[in-house]
């Protein structure tokens, strides 16, 4: 079997966030360069070259910072949702960033002598038995190389490859090398710091990117088992869901039924249908999308499906479970049990909401 | 994301926050009361003072 590749397809919004990514990044170089040389003169004064080291590395950071906090905080409030659509680009972009800041300090540190500067890098320092002077630069070379296998494996071409399970335990490497790089940080710059405000920042920042990622998860949870209270099966297996007056036109909800996955509502045409809320992509929530062109709309990346009977509009292929839908006095009722993948399901009309 | 994936999501982050946490506060503490590059950097003349050994540039030559 073979995964034919297709180019990044470019639109207007990717451009408008690239651009934004590219103008942010020189905006806080030129920033941090200016504001490094006004603060640090005379005796104090820093060279150029670490200057751009420090401002490319704290950029990269923060950029990762960003990068993480996206997914819960577009979980939280769906404000944050057109971050979350290209979240990939700035990624690709905090390896680049991140990439230029270890090519500056390996040739700063460990370019001027006769040993080549990788492996002065790995073998310069070998204190590893000491918090304080730990060989901090090891941390960082780790924290990049999962960033650069991240940012080479970006493209859909390779969540097909490698299939969406594997990619997505991939890419979750990302909270490892956040982890390396806060070591990175704590290790290096900050024990020759003596100020309080740089291990401040930090520390509020840690707390930022694992508060929020506890704080989503958490009430994720308390989602699923608030479904999991409310199912009244009766012997037919059907399940009293929601009411019809609570989806507006061309919207969806998501519901769930006795501890399985969450399943998405969709009212479109006068009728209602019932998919899994679990894109085929990358896991978005569909139930939380909208209807447009007469297709499911993913609210992360776009993906669309017909509601009718999951299948996406052609030339594209992928399929999602359906679920058997009925509408009872105004009750929207569905079978808990998927269907597979594609299945047609005629979509219970609100008309029969009278019986 | 499936039920499972946002198990696991939540489990990754309640071992990996305290983790890193831990991990973070541990290198605060271990940090040296003042080392000598920032000894150095604060008040280049304090080499001099006798117990920063760094040569002042002038002096030539590299320790
Ligand atoms: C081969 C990889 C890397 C090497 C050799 C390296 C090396 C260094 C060095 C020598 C410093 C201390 C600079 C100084 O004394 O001012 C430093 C600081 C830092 N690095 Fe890295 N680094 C690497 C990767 C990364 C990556 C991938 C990131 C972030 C995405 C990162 C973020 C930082 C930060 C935030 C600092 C503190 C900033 C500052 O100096 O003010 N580093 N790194
Ligand atoms: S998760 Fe990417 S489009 Fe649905």
């Amino acid at each position: 079997m073979s995964v034919g590749y297709v180019a990044i397809q470019w639109n207007r919004h990717k451009r408008v966030y690239d651009a934004c990514i590219a103008g942010g990044v020189v905006l806080y170089l030129s920033v941090f360069m200016l504001a490094g040389k006004a603060f640090y003169r005379g005796a104090h004064a820093i060279s150029d070259p670490i200057l751009a080291m420090r401002a490319l590395a704290t950029c990269a950071f923060l950029m990762l910072h960003v990068v993480l906090c996206l997914g819960p905080l577009a979980r939280l409030d769906r404000r944050f949702l057109p971050w979350l659509y290209n979240r990939r680009h700035l990624g690709v972009a905090t390896f680049l960033v991140g990439f230029a800041h270890a090519f500056l300090a390996i040739g700063f540190y460990h370019g001027f002598g006769v040993i080549p500067p990788l492996v002065s890098l790995l073998s310069s320092n070998t204190n590893y038995t000491s918090l304080a002077s730990f060989p901090f630069e090891i941390l960082g070379a780790l924290a990049l190389g999962i960033l650069f296998l991240m940012a080479a494996t970006s493209h859909d071409f390779w969540l097909r490859n490698l299939g969406a399970r594997a990619w997505k335990r991939l890419h979750m490497l990302v909270y490892v090398a956040y982890g390396l790089l806060v070591m990175h940080v704590a290790l290096g710059i900050l024990q020759a710091q003596r100020s309080w405000w740089p291990a401040a920042l930090v520390g509020i920042g840690v707390a930022t990117v694992v508060g929020l990622h506890l704080v989503a998860g958490m009430r994720e949870r308390r989602h699923d088992e608030a479904g999991t209270r409310r199912v009244t099966p009766d012997g037919e297996n059907w399940v009293a869901v929601a009411c019809v007056d609570d989806l507006a036109e061309a919207r969806g909800c998501t519901v769930t039924v006795g501890g399985g996955e969450r399943i998405a509502l969709f009212r479109h045409d006068g009728g209602i249908s019932a998919t899994t809320n679990v894109c085929a992509h990358q896991g978005g929530p569909l139930g939380e999308g909208k209807i447009i062109d007469g297709c499911v709309t993913c609210p992360w990346h776009g993906w669309q499906y017909r509601p009718r009977d999951g299948q996406s509009p052609p030339p594209f292929t992928e399929r999602i479970e359906t679920y058997r839908v009925r509408v009872l006095d105004g009750r929207i009722e569905v079978d808990p049990r998927p269907l597979p993948p594609g299945t047609p399901v005629e979509p219970a009309r609100i008309a029969d909401r009278a019986g | 994301m499936t039920r499972a994936q946002r198990r696991l999501h939540v489990h990754l982050w309640l071992v990996l926050g305290p983790l890193i946490l831990i991990g973070f506060f541990a290198a605060l503490g271990a940090r040296p009361r003042a080392s000598l590059w920032d000894a150095f950097r604060s008040d280049p003349g304090a080499a001099e003072a006798g117990d920063v050994p760094f040569h002042k540039p002038e002096e030539g030559g590299n320790p």
